[in-house]
């Protein structure tokens, strides 16, 4: 039986990521943006990614017996098989794989 | 006839973004497996993840609906902290809006409502591969088929939970580390401005590293993203002047 107050919670929290989710493409979409403007969202990809997976690495704590973080040795090896082998698929293999290894080196 | 051509059209649009969205589902099944796992171990019900899943759709978000329901939180520290760390959102739709100048409320909607990070790295990579156009049924094809996986994958961590020791579930979440290292790279290889980027990946990292344990990881992110973005694009503005 579900409880009704974690529904109600689940609930308003859908609805406070839908708004953030929705309401930029709602309220911006029909605006003409400035080339400057364009070229500073050109850029927004590249820095969301990268500061996501900055921020995932250094919230993870495990280490090596060496002492090295494994979360920033599973990241380098995903990028190296991602810049080889241009696969986002094996990308994700090699971090699976690689986080695996290290954590038990 | 006319109607029939736009409708073929549209179809073969829509497979089109599914089939772009395969190479992320090893990523959402990992990561929502996990995510249904971890839900099932912190006491939630198989509906509770299910909905959760559906309605709220974003991992992150998930994962800290966990720990904070679990410990009584009331619904509006719920409320704030999933706005939180849902706050890049409004970068990432913000970004995406450009796509959808020409688009009708219902396609804004769909289209807002079901953006995911990782749907948004691919997106922007096909939107650079293809003149800036980003057809709605592409995205409604990359969309939802990343949607129902996810759902899916959830619903099956949750019924499977016990089968997994604890340090594989956690092997199996770093794959959405994975992912994103892939997208950017995806992102990287179609980019024209290549060397900017790197500069930009630079700066956002950079930023990251020096607020780290002094800012909240969900506006160093933000703060990192809006850094990182204007110092490319001051760049690409002092560029062709330096050329000329």
């Amino acid at each position: 039986m579900p409880d009704f107050h974690t529904i109600f919670a689940i609930m308003i929290a859908a609805l406070v990521t839908a708004a953030i989710r929705a309401g930029p493409v709602f309220f911006l979409a029909r605006r003409h943006f400035p080339m400057i403007l364009r070229n500073w969202l050109s850029f927004v990809p590249v820095a969301i990614l990268s500061s996501i997976i900055t921020a995932e690495v250094l919230s993870n704590k495990e280490t090596t017996s060496s002492g090295l973080s494994v979360a920033f040795l599973a990241t380098l090896t995903s990028f190296v098989v991602g810049l080889l082998t241009r696969s986002l698929f094996l990308t994700v293999v090699a971090s699976i794989f690689s986080y695996l290894i290290f954590q038990n080196m | 006839m006319n109607l029939h051509i736009i409708k073929a059209e549209e179809m073969k649009l829509f497979f089109q973004g599914a089939i772009a969205c395969i190479p992320t589902l090893l990523s959402y099944w990992a990561v929502g497996f996990a995510c249904g796992a971890i839900g099932k171990i912190s006491g939630f019900s198989l509906t509770e993840i299910a909905l959760l899943s559906m309605f709220l759709y974003a991992g992150s978000a998930q994962f800290l609906f966990y720990s904070l329901a679990k410990t009584g939180a009331d619904i509006t520290h719920i409320a704030c902290a999933v706005a939180f760390i849902n706050m890049r959102y409004l970068l990432i739709t913000a970004y995406m809006s450009q796509f959808f100048s020409h688009s009708s409320s219902t396609e804004k909607l769909i289209g807002g409502l079901m953006i995911t990070d990782e749907t948004f790295g691919v997106a922007s990579s096909y939107a650079k591969k293809n003149k800036d156009e980003l057809p709605f049924y592409w995205l409604f094809g990359l969309n939802l088929t990343a949607w129902v996986n996810w759902m899916l994958s959830t619903i099956v961590g949750c019924l499977f939970a016990s089968i997994l020791p604890g340090w594989l579930n956690y092997s199996l979440g770093f794959s959405l580390v994975g992912m994103f290292a892939g997208l950017l790279l995806l992102s990287w290889f179609v980019s024209h401005t290549r060397i900017l980027d790197i500069i930009v990946m630079a700066i956002a990292i950079l930023v990251i590293l020096t607020t780290h344990n002094t800012i909240n990881f969900n506006i160093a992110t933000i703060l990192s993203t809006i850094t990182a973005a204007t110092a490319g694009m001051l760049f690409l503005i002092w560029k062709p002047k330096r050329n000329a």
